[in-house]
């Protein structure tokens, strides 16, 4: 009997949870087609949210540029070094391009990219607008007619998936410049021969894929932070970690959730 | 001490009956509401002249320059104008209510409620500072309302309304 009773408190335990998680996912699907709806409306662009999303880019990718481009160059040498001295010993230089393609273009340069914004910026985000919420900035917005999913949220939306795209450019063009010298002192190639390689195993689709997805990953890095932010209920400053670290934690998921979707749909 | 035809001096019991009056005239105000409350603070990352420009900005299409300008020189008519750069965690209880109160009248035909003043300006402010501060951006709003608590009624003492 007592056995039963505690199967029975399982199964609604589970079944509660599986319920809630539900109920929180509408509510954030929802929340986001709201934001994608205010994103699409021109009418929305006025000078207060231009200098919101300006100030946005300024943050995300302007102050770290130059530390970015530094970690492009060292992560590039060592990981292409690594790669390209692996494919001299397993004797696939054939490979070389569909590697590098493949490999660094498609996959590393996207995943890398969004992990440094998300660690940078969208924990930013995510303190921010828990921040303002709980300080009741939020309610002030609100009072004076401005609506904080167009002045606070589309334009960090916008400039983050921006400045991902942007990134993503600079590392490949970075990871191609080194993989050009590595190319020349291990196998001997011409920077001409190289790109021929190169630039002959990468189609428009991977172009096509890689664009999609890291617009998709703009999203969700800038999206999930402002909503886990924006919907502290609780008016104390000890839930403003707390929401970081639930942001920060949705976000990976969220992260690891967009890459596998994108590897099942490229060898679907 | 005389005070504008546009301002309303209300008394209340409590705080209970502000909040219900403040509701109400929240209501009939739409989108001309303009409250000046320790409940609806600054926004703590643009400076005090973007959080006055900010209304014109978004509601009204303004430049980000001519809002700013415009912010400029009301913050001047208090001798604001060369704190208007620093943010809210550099400024006095005084800058920041008129802060809020310059964001208010900055709506379009506002309707401006100041929420118990008494409240906001606590150290070496008298009510009648307050009453200046309302006359000089009288010009700006359609309405005023002060609401404030009953007992706070004597620092009001000597207030009239021109005629």
């Amino acid at each position: 009997m007592a056995c039963n009773n505690m199967l029975k408190a399982a199964i609604e335990n589970i079944g509660a949870v599986a319920i809630r998680k539900y109920q929180n996912g509408k509510a954030a699907a929802r929340f986001a087609l709201l934001c994608f709806g205010e994103m699409r409306r021109p009418a929305n662009y006025n000078s207060a949210v231009r200098d919101v999303l300006v100030m946005q880019v300024y943050f995300t990718a302007w102050q770290i540029l130059v530390p970015f481009l530094a970690f492009s160059v060292i992560f590039g040498s060592f990981v292409l070094g690594i790669i390209l001295e692996k494919i001299k010993e397993m004797g696939l230089v054939n490979y070389l391009g569909d590697i590098l393609a493949g490999i660094i273009f498609v996959e590393i340069a996207p995943l890398l990219t969004v992990f440094l914004v998300a660690q940078r910026s969208g924990s930013a985000i995510n303190a921010e607008i828990a921040v303002m919420k709980v300080h009741k900035e939020i309610k002030s917005l609100e009072y004076f007619g401005i609506d904080p999913v167009v002045y606070l949220f589309v334009p960090r939306i916008i400039s983050i998936m921006f400045c991902i795209v942007v990134f993503d450019i600079l590392f490949s063009i970075i990871i191609f410049l080194v993989g050009g010298l590595f190319s020349f002192g291990i196998f001997g190639l011409a920077y001409k021969q190289y790109a021929d390689i190169f630039l002959g195993a990468v189609s428009l689709s991977d172009f096509a894929m890689v664009f999609g997805k890291l617009l998709v990953f703009g999203f969700f890095v800038a999206f999930i932070p402002i909503y886990n932010g924006y919907k502290i209920t609780i008016k104390k400053l000890t839930d403003i970690p707390i929401a970081v670290l639930n942001g920060m934690v949705h976000l990976f998921v969220a992260i690891s959730t967009i890459e596998t979707c994108s590897l099942v749909l490229r060898f679907i | 001490m005389l005070i504008s035809p546009k301002v309303y001096l209300n008394y209340f019991a409590d705080a209970r009956r502000i909040d219900s009056q403040l509701a109400w005239l929240r209501n009939e105000a739409g989108g001309r509401f303009g409250m000046v409350s320790s409940d609806l603070p600054l926004i703590s990352n643009l400076s005090l002249k973007q959080n006055c420009a900010l209304v014109l900005q978004y509601h009204r299409h303004f430049s980000t320059r001519t809002a700013l300008n415009e912010a400029d020189s009301l913050l001047a008519l208090f001798g604001l104008s060369h704190r208007g750069h620093l943010d809210c965690a550099q400024l006095g209880e005084r800058d920041i209510f008129v802060g809020k109160l310059v964001r208010a009248v900055l709506l379009e035909q506002a309707f401006v409620v100041i929420d118990r003043p008494s409240e906001q300006l606590h150290a070496d402010c008298e009510i009648s500072d307050i009453i200046a501060m309302i006359d000089k951006l009288a010009q700006y709003f359609a309405v005023c309302h002060i609401l404030e608590y009953q007992w706070e009624e004597e620092r009001y003492h000597g207030l009239r309304r021109i005629r």
